[in-house]
């Protein structure tokens, strides 16, 4: 126990400090005497992280919580709080212990919480009546409490830099985001983001303030590139920070390597038109080497209805991963290459008539054949179609409605990278 | 359970980002910089490259007969 006041005492943090704030650690050896100490805040902090073993040892088990284990998790980190409001850098390191012991547990009671409600409307067939509020879930408290280590660290106006709790920032940032996650919140997280940027200028960077943590740096690239490629729709930031995720990650793989990887390819082909080499991916992700295989093959030869029936097969999946917007974007490469490959088949030279890309899109789509008679109807979609891809800059040309026909630059017709893509990229 | 039943699981059943096992690791564990890990991903030349399968014979068919 000695060891554990000593480092309140000298403000450090170690192995013995973080073992005495988790509810399941074995009890530290020595005799307290909580009457010598005369810090009323640490007082109150060691009977709250006492009080919280005792009531895992008496009424928990390992998959197995308690409401009251989590209040007291909470209570233990709102002291921690208290107590950092006054320190250094070095409380960020309790604090995120505590900060990540709250989130499990508040996992795991949420957990427990719906599958108690989903029996509980199996057994007795109630449902809530219209105005019934929602219960609050554990999450969200936990959340609040986690919120205040962030706000403190972020604030923290201790002019010597190298003990400012701004190298904190990141942890807590990790840990809401993950939590909004969970919750589905996504304004949330468009707002802690807008803070961070905000304040980038008196940060230190995350690869500063990470470099001895590289799980939560690569859990950061990871969040940054949801946010930007899944919620922005802004695929070249979600790429660059997908990227280095992955990079960062570890050679040995793993689930979250895996999930990397998910959002990774359809950001590389929507920001840089590159499509994984699915031997090389395969090596090492197989799964999701399986999964986009017949993207990849769509993208190859624009066939429209495969490309459908992968994105219904897989609309949960994609939907849980914020990924189905970025999928419904990559249906366009499929379009423009089926575009592409029409215009060359013709081989009319520069003016097209539109009858050729609609049966082409009709057959695509479809696999039915166009009458020779092409419908009003047909037609307007497929220049609605192309105009979206000259809009994007994917295809040089212009459309002549009068003559129902599609006219393409006589070079370069179809850019590799979208013309107004690059330029964007070439402007910041 | 195979490392492949594991990873379809992975993609199939979590809808987090896990943490990870351990806090950090070596740089040459990095898949930057670890030895035998290729990092080249991509292949950018696809879309110059053809393809001739049952689509686009079909494909090709169907446009012959609506060629100017």
């Amino acid at each position: 126990m000695d060891a554990v006041l000593q480092c309140f005492q000298c403000r450090y943090s170690n192995e013995s400090l973080r073992d005495f704030l988790k509810y399941d650690s074995r009890p530290l050896g020595g005799v307290l005497q909580l009457k010598s100490l005369k810090n009323d805040k640490l007082i109150q902090l060691i009977q709250c992280t006492l009080e919280l073993k005792r009531e895992y040892n008496s009424h928990c088990t390992a998959g197995k919580l308690t409401p009251q284990l989590f209040e007291l998790g909470n209570e233990q980190l709102k002291l921690l709080n208290r107590i950092a409001d006054g320190e250094t850098a070095w409380i960020t390191d309790p604090l995120w212990v505590s900060a990540r012991q709250l989130l499990s547990i508040s996992r795991l009671l949420d957990r427990d919480f719906a599958g108690n409600i989903k029996q509980n409307v199996r057994d007795s067939n109630n449902q809530k009546s219209k105005g019934d509020l929602e219960e609050e879930k554990y999450l969200e408290k936990c959340v609040r409490t986690v919120h205040t280590s962030f706000k403190l660290c972020l604030n923290d106006r201790n002019p010597d830099a190298r003990q400012n709790k701004k190298w904190g920032v990141y942890f807590f940032t990790n840990l809401e985001l993950s939590i909004y996650e969970r919750l589905h919140n996504r304004d949330m997280v468009r707002n802690l983001v807008k803070v961070i940027q905000s304040r980038t200028a008196e940060l230190p960077t995350p690869e500063q303030a990470l470099c001895a943590h590289k799980a939560q740096l690569v859990t950061y690239y990871y969040h940054m590139a949801e946010f930007y490629g899944c919620y922005e729709m802004d695929y070249e930031r979600g790429f660059a920070f997908a990227q280095k995720a992955w990079l960062l990650s570890r050679a040995g793989g793993g689930p979250q390597e895996n999930v990397i990887c998910l959002l990774l390819v359809p950001f590389a082909l929507l920001a840089r038109r590159w499509y994984p080499d699915l031997a090389v991916l395969g090596s090492r992700h197989a799964a999701v080497a399986e999964l986009y295989g017949p993207v990849v093959e769509c993208l190859r030869n624009g066939d429209l209805l495969t490309f459908e029936k992968w994105l219904s097969k897989h609309e949960q999946l994609l939907l849980r991963r914020n990924l189905y917007v970025a999928m419904v974007m990559v249906r366009e490469l499929v379009v423009l290459k089926l575009v592409k490959r029409a215009v060359g088949f013709m081989g009319a030279g520069p003016i097209l008539s539109l009858r050729g890309v609609a049966a082409a899109l009709v057959h695509s789509d479809s696999r039915s054949s166009l009458a020779s008679a092409v419908s009003e109807d047909a037609l307007d979609r497929t220049e609605c179609t192309l105009a979206s891809l000259i809009s994007k800059g994917y295809v040089k040309g212009y459309l002549s409605h009068s003559n129902r026909a599609l006219v393409v630059s006589k070079t370069n017709a179809f850019p590799k990278l979208a013309v107004r893509g690059v330029r964007a990229r070439e402007s910041t | 359970m195979s490392l492949e039943k594991q990873q379809q699981n992975t993609l199939e059943e979590d809808d987090e980002f896990e943490d990870f096992p351990v806090d950090t690791w070596a740089d040459s564990e990095t898949v930057k910089e670890a030895p035998d890990v290729p990092t080249n991903l991509w292949k950018e030349d696809w879309d110059d490259v053809e393809v001739d399968d049952d689509f686009t014979k079909e494909l090709k068919a169907e446009l012959e007969k609506h060629k100017q």
